[in-house]
């Protein structure tokens, strides 16, 4: 039974989803949505995702979106153990922690910030929104004071997640975490850890960095 | 000079032949052919190739015309780096399996594009034929996701043939800078190319936004818009 992934090799949460399929073991069928080209508003994806976003599951016509939804859902389904997304209500708690931390602080303070920039025309740093930005890096750097892990002792679909976001941010703007030292760390240790982590996020995280570096450079 | 290059910097392979020259440091003859003013229909220069076409080489009395063969011709003749047109069979197979592939591709589809978008429009002072537009454009498009998906694979390879840049690389950034003027950014549309392209740029700076020169003064001058300026 196929599963069909409608993604965009840009797009952070698309790949957090790539690595969590990869990490599980599961097959999926990629159909790329080329976001620039306005292939979301086709009439045939919207009939599937009336949301028109990527990325978007369609495992034999049940249909998730929300890449932390997907990412639970592959676990909670395909998963030969728990250890992705553990069932224990505490340790469970703690990977959802994480996860609502990158969608609604570490990489909703991202995307407000460079929303403007690469795709709303905005011709100047928003100084506050940077400011935003750094303190939900600051937050990040200081949960992993000690914890090897965003959530618990070992990887998790948090780390998926934020490892999509993290990478994608120094992508960004290289070197951003010069100034959040556990961050760096956190990085390497989970690269060390992820299957095929070049090609399914790194690659991705490089086309969004030059796209987001030629519109930064166009303002400053 | 040994060496005489007859070209026009708003033709796409005149700046994959500038590009390469450029960039292997092979040492050459400018001669301009300013396309704008008819200067390749006039008797000086179909002396020099009855086609009428640019780029044209003359090496020291040899004459050769068609880019992808003069191309070849340089990497071979020419002590350059492996990298451009390696000698080993199957390298260079690979390498040939794009400059005949773009042909039919690349270059039929953005050069339609862009003629019937941008170029004829301006130069005989027409309407712009829509249908024509939109259907050499749904070509172009699909062409441009095969080099995306297929020749890029995802964006997982550097260049076309793999982790080393080759002439396949400068014969296609050269015909994919073309639609812009036309006011089709394939950069931006189609990021995966987009980072390409800047990999490209970067293994062959300076030269190739020098090559490029025109094709940045015209989009900028025009943004797409076939106006009644001079061009």
């Amino acid at each position: 039974m196929p599963i069909d992934l409608y993604y965009m090799s840009m797009s952070a949460p698309c790949r957090a989803v790539l690595l969590t399929a990869k990490m599980v073991g599961v097959e999926i069928n990629l159909k790329t949505i080329n976001l620039m080209q306005g292939e979301h508003m086709q009439p045939e994806f919207l009939k599937i995702n009336p949301q028109h976003t990527v990325p978007c599951l369609d495992d034999s016509g049940f249909v998730v979106t929300e890449s932390r939804a997907i990412c639970a859902y592959l676990v909670n389904k395909y998963g030969k153990n728990d250890k992705l997304y553990p069932k224990d209500p505490k340790d469970r708690a703690l990977v959802d922690q994480r996860l609502y931390f990158d969608l609604g602080v570490f990489y909703a303070s991202f995307a407000d910030f460079y929303v403007p920039i690469m795709f709303r025309g905005q011709t100047s740093i928003d100084a506050s929104k940077r400011k935003k930005w750094d303190e939900a890096m600051n937050y990040f750097n200081t949960f992993l004071a000690d914890q090897d892990y965003a959530a618990g002792n070992h990887l998790t679909i948090a780390d998926l997640s934020l490892i999509a976001s993290a990478s994608t941010m120094e992508a960004f703007i290289p070197n951003i975490f010069n100034d959040y030292p556990k961050i760096k760390e956190w990085i390497e240790r989970c690269k060390s850890q992820i299957a095929d982590y070049h090609d399914l996020n790194q690659v991705g995280a490089n086309i969004f960095g030059q796209m987001g570096q030629s519109a930064l450079a166009k303002i400053q | 000079m040994a060496l005489r290059v007859y070209y026009d910097l708003m033709s796409q392979p005149s700046r994959a032949i500038y590009l390469f020259l450029k960039v292997a440091n092979i040492p050459f003859e400018s001669c301009l052919v300013k396309l704008r003013e008819g200067e390749h229909f006039q008797d000086e220069f179909t002396k020099v190739n009855p086609f009428r076409k640019v780029p044209v080489i003359d090496d020291n009395g040899f004459k050769l015309t068609e880019s992808v063969a003069i191309l070849r011709y340089l990497a071979r003749s020419r002590n350059v780096e492996d990298n451009w047109y390696n000698a080993d069979l199957q390298l260079q197979a690979k390498v040939d399996e794009y400059l005949q592939w773009q042909h039919l591709n690349t270059r039929l589809f953005c050069a339609m594009y862009f003629r019937h978008k941008f170029l004829e429009p301006m130069m005989l002072q027409k309407p712009v034929d829509e249908k024509k537009v939109a259907r050499f454009q749904k070509e172009m498009e699909k062409c441009l996701s095969e080099i995306e998906n297929i020749w890029l694979d995802s964006g997982k390879k550097n260049f076309i043939t793999g982790d080393k840049i080759s002439i396949a690389d400068l014969l296609a950034c050269c015909e994919l800078e073309q639609p812009g003027m036309a006011g089709y950014d394939v950069f931006s549309k189609h990021p995966i190319i987009g980072a390409y392209r800047e990999r490209v740029r970067k293994a062959t700076e300076p030269h190739y936004e020098e090559a490029h020169k025109i094709v940045r003064i015209i989009t900028n001058k025009f943004k797409g818009v076939p106006q009644a300026n001079k061009l």
